[in-house]
């Protein structure tokens, strides 16, 4: 069972629904770092996370349930995430009553995303560029 | 004791011929052939091996292990272990031919061994039925034939004559009374050998349906028993076999016999012929109940060295009977024809919940077969399971995926892969699914598969466009019926029925092209068959196609291709623009990029009416737009969103060229800020503060995305 705020393993995977989805998407379209950009109710809480699923506690379909519509699905390995200069990447828990829906244990979030002191707007979108990069396209 | 003049002299001259080496003789089916084969039977040494065939399910191993029960204990012994586990029916047949060596043989009903059922049935078993039958057929010195058309000249005609006279009857008389009906005159003389002189009072019933049921209702206990379990069996059976069930004594079994109630030929016990000439035995006989004694009894002999083969044989089939298919599977030693056949009728009276049940046991024995042999219940027999448990799965309302009944319906496919009639179902669940492109495949996978035949079509595409119609579902019907001509005066009112089902246009519409497009109450439309074309007229553009769906999809392409066309235009609005807007939703989802590209660039002019995006960024994005496909022919739509902050991004960032990320930030008032990182120059640049323009030295480098 996840803890809230404990960190999700490095070797695990995590899937990113993005949020709002493109009203348009091309074909080969791959995740940029828009795709990773909080959103402003996430930019309202502290610390800043986007929302991201352990795939090993949450599959595909359990995801797109929370979100209740269709979307692109990513993935990528938490190590590899960090690497590519993110912040931490915990889990998080989810106010009822979704708490109770199936997966709902995988919920986590990807922290550090805001632009950090002293970090240019070039040197942030770089970094999420890169973050953005160790994600894949998931099907179910 | 025979009841016709003539059987004595035919039955004597058939035997001589048989005696003197003369085999495969052949006797048409007509009135009295039973006597005539019990006759030859009694008129050859050495008790002949009889064989009475009914059209059951598992007629074919019914005929091999009671042959070779009137063999003796070890011969069925052998037919049996070479026929269960791990064996076959070709295995069966070796040991068998040799055990018959020096035995004559008579068959009643050979050609009965191919079973009776649907064609896809008879087709699950029709390599070891006809195997079966075919090794009889050859082997038998007398064989009865039930089919008229196999018969010709060489055939022997039953000749009965007239009633041999008899003291305790005046035949004449009673011959009249029944109307020279064979049937009713051994009715009748069984009705006076058990009621006494009354029995032939022409004030009786003597039409034969009425004659049964009174004689039957006339019968003592004991002997209306006897009756039917014999018509619960449902075939014959060793009379040594019988009494050892120690259901009647063996002294009404012979009264039966004695009174033409029931017959012996041979070793074999069955009904008189007359008591087959009504359906409502049926229903006066408690069959369920004459299941369970039978079942039980049979049980009881399966320890019986003597018997023990066929008794495993009649006890799976009375346990089907009752149904209780666990105790059935106990006793399905030598396969699961019985079973998928009390399948397949549980299904026909609409039981589904039991007959998925029953085909799931059918798969469960067939894992357990695969383990001994791995051909296991062979593949179309599984095929067939599978496809009817998931059928019956859902016909019974289960809860459950139909992602499910739709894979069970492909796996069925891949073992029987030119079944059309499996075909057509996989097509309609696709479809009503809503699984469109899944069942256009498999509409035209199903013309790969299925080869040519001249019921083909019908299933393919009038079944399964019937049942959508049924079903009130136009849109999947003309999906179903796709470019076909129809042939012949059905399938023409087929189209009828489809055109009509088509008026008015259903609003929700879907192309292989067009995705799902919805059309809004008020947009005009039309559909009219001119020839053999369909004609669909929506917001004034027109298309013709052999295709009801090539038509739409046309259609639907011209409206779209007008309407990017408006869409991608940064001056006023026009009405045509607002008619099709409002008139018409393509699909954002569409296969087609350029259908979805429309569809968005539709979204952006409603999300400019509500505010969600401003006419400054949509003008914004359709400036650049515009310039950079001016400027480089085939570049790549970006993706486009909204963000909840009413920011309007353009991004560009594909599989090709990897790592290189082109996005466009529109806010509000219409400036840009953006970023570009181009992996060959192995740097990014972005934007230090909002611009009313891109660039040009960012543009010129925004060649990457022109393939």
């Amino acid at each position: 069972m996840s803890a809230d705020g404990s960190p999700v393993p490095d070797d695990r995977d995590v899937l990113r629904l993005p949020k709002p989805p493109p009203i348009f998407v091309p074909a080969d379209y791959v995740p940029q770092w828009q795709d990773f950009e909080p959103s402003t109710t996430e930019k309202a809480l502290t610390p800043v996370r986007i929302s991201v699923w352990d795939s090993s506690l949450t599959t595909v379909d359990e995801a797109q349930a929370f979100m209740n519509r269709r979307s692109i699905v990513v993935a990528a390995n938490v190590a590899t995430v960090k690497a590519a200069g993110s912040g931490a990447i915990v889990y998080e828990a989810i106010p009822p009553p979704n708490d109770a829906l199936r997966g709902a244990a995988g919920h986590a979030g990807i922290e550090g995303l805001t632009q950090a002191p002293g970090e240019t707007k070039k040197g942030r979108l770089d970094r999420l560029t890169r973050i953005a990069g160790c994600f894949q396209l998931r099907s179910r | 004791m025979i009841l016709f003049a003539n059987i004595e002299r035919q039955a004597a001259d058939v035997a001589k011929e048989v005696r003197t080496g003369k085999t495969g003789l052949k006797i048409a089916e007509g009135h009295g052939k039973s006597s005539l084969l019990r006759a030859i039977a009694g008129q050859l040494p050495n008790a002949p091996v009889i064989v009475m065939v009914s059209p059951q399910p598992d007629a074919h191993l019914y005929a091999m292990l009671s042959a070779a029960s009137q063999c003796g204990a070890q011969a069925l012994s052998k037919v049996a272990g070479a026929l269960g586990a791990g064996g076959s029916v070709s295995d069966g047949l070796s040991v068998l031919r040799d055990i018959l060596h020096g035995h004559f043989l008579l068959v009643d009903g050979v050609d009965l061994m191919t079973g009776a059922g649907d064609a896809d049935l008879n087709a699950v078993f029709t390599a070891v039925r006809h195997q079966v039958r075919d090794a009889f057929s050859t082997r038998a010195d007398v064989a009865v034939l039930r089919h008229s058309q196999e018969l010709d000249d060489s055939v022997v005609r039953p000749d009965l004559g007239m009633p041999l006279t008899n003291k305790r009857w005046d035949s004449s008389h009673v011959w009249q009374l029944a109307q020279a009906d064979v049937d009713m005159y051994t009715l009748a003389v069984a009705r006076r050998l058990v009621l006494g002189v009354g029995g032939t009072d022409p004030s009786l019933p003597w039409r034969l349906d009425t004659a049964i049921r009174h004689l039957w209702l006339s019968l003592p206990e004991v002997l209306r028993d006897l009756v039917g379990l014999l018509f619960v069996h449902g075939r014959a059976v060793p009379r040594p076999l019988f009494e050892r069930l120690g259901l009647v004594a063996p002294d009404e079994i012979s009264r039966a016999c004695d009174s033409y109630l029931i017959e012996q030929t041979g070793k074999m016990l069955s009904l008189a012929g007359f008591w087959h000439r009504t359906s409502d035995l049926a229903e006066l006989i408690a069959r369920r109940t004459g299941h369970q004694r039978l079942a039980r009894a049979f049980e009881t002999q399966v320890g019986d060295t003597n018997w023990s083969g066929l008794a495993v044989l009649e006890a799976h089939r009375h346990f089907s009977g009752i149904p209780d298919i666990e105790r059935a599977r106990a006793y399905a030693r030598f396969g699961v024809e019985v079973l998928v056949d009390l399948a397949r009728s549980q299904s026909l009276r609409r039981r589904f919940e039991p007959a998925s049940g029953t085909y799931e046991m059918v798969l469960a024995l067939d894992q357990q077969m695969r383990s001994m042999a791995p051909s296991g219940i062979n593949a179309r027999a599984r095929a067939y399971a599978l496809h009817y448990a998931a059928y019956n799965h859902y016909r019974a309302g289960r809860a459950g995926p139909i992602e499910r009944t739709i894979a069970q319906y492909q796996e069925s496919l891949a073992l029987w892969p030119d079944n059309a009639l499996f075909w057509s179902r996989l097509i309609s669940a696709c479809l009503i699914t809503g699984w469109y492109e899944e069942g256009v495949r498999a509409r035209s996978q199903a013309f790969e598969r299925v080869p040519v035949h001249a019921e083909r079509e019908n299933l393919l595409i009038a079944r399964t466009t019937d049942h959508l119609l049924r079903r009130r579902l136009p849109l999947q019907a003309a999906i179903a019926w796709g470019d076909h001509t129809p042939e012949g005066p059905m399938q023409e009112e087929l189209r009828e029925r489809l055109v009509e089902a088509w008026q008015p246009i259903p609003r929700v519409l879907w192309g292989p092209r067009s995705g799902r497009v919805v059309l809004s109450s008020t947009a005009p439309t039309r559909l009219s068959l001119h020839g053999d074309l369909f004609r669909i007229e929506i917001l004034g553009a027109v298309r013709d196609a052999r295709s009801l769906l090539d038509a739409l999809d046309e259609t639907i392409g011209a409206l779209a291709n007008e309407l990017l066309t408006l869409v991608s235009a940064q001056d006023e609005i026009s009405a045509r623009r607002t008619e099709l807007v409002e008139g018409i939703t393509l699909d954002a989802a569409a296969p087609d990029e350029r259908t979805r590209w429309t569809a968005s660039l539709t979204a952006l002019v409603t999300a400019v009416s509500s505010g969600a995006v401003t006419h400054e960024q949509r003008t914004a994005l359709l400036r650049i737009w515009s310039s950079l496909e001016d400027r480089f022919p085939g570049i790549r739509r970006p993706a486009i969103r909204i963000t909840d902050d009413g920011m309007l991004q353009m991004g560009w960032s594909f599989l090709q060229p990897p790592g290189a990320v082109f996005t466009v930030d529109v806010h509000r008032t219409g400036t840009l800020d953006w970023y570009l990182r181009d992996p060959e120059a192995a740097e990014s640049v972005a934007s230090d503060e909002p611009a009313a323009m891109l660039p040009e030295d960012v543009v010129e480098r925004l060649e990457i995305f022109a393939p």
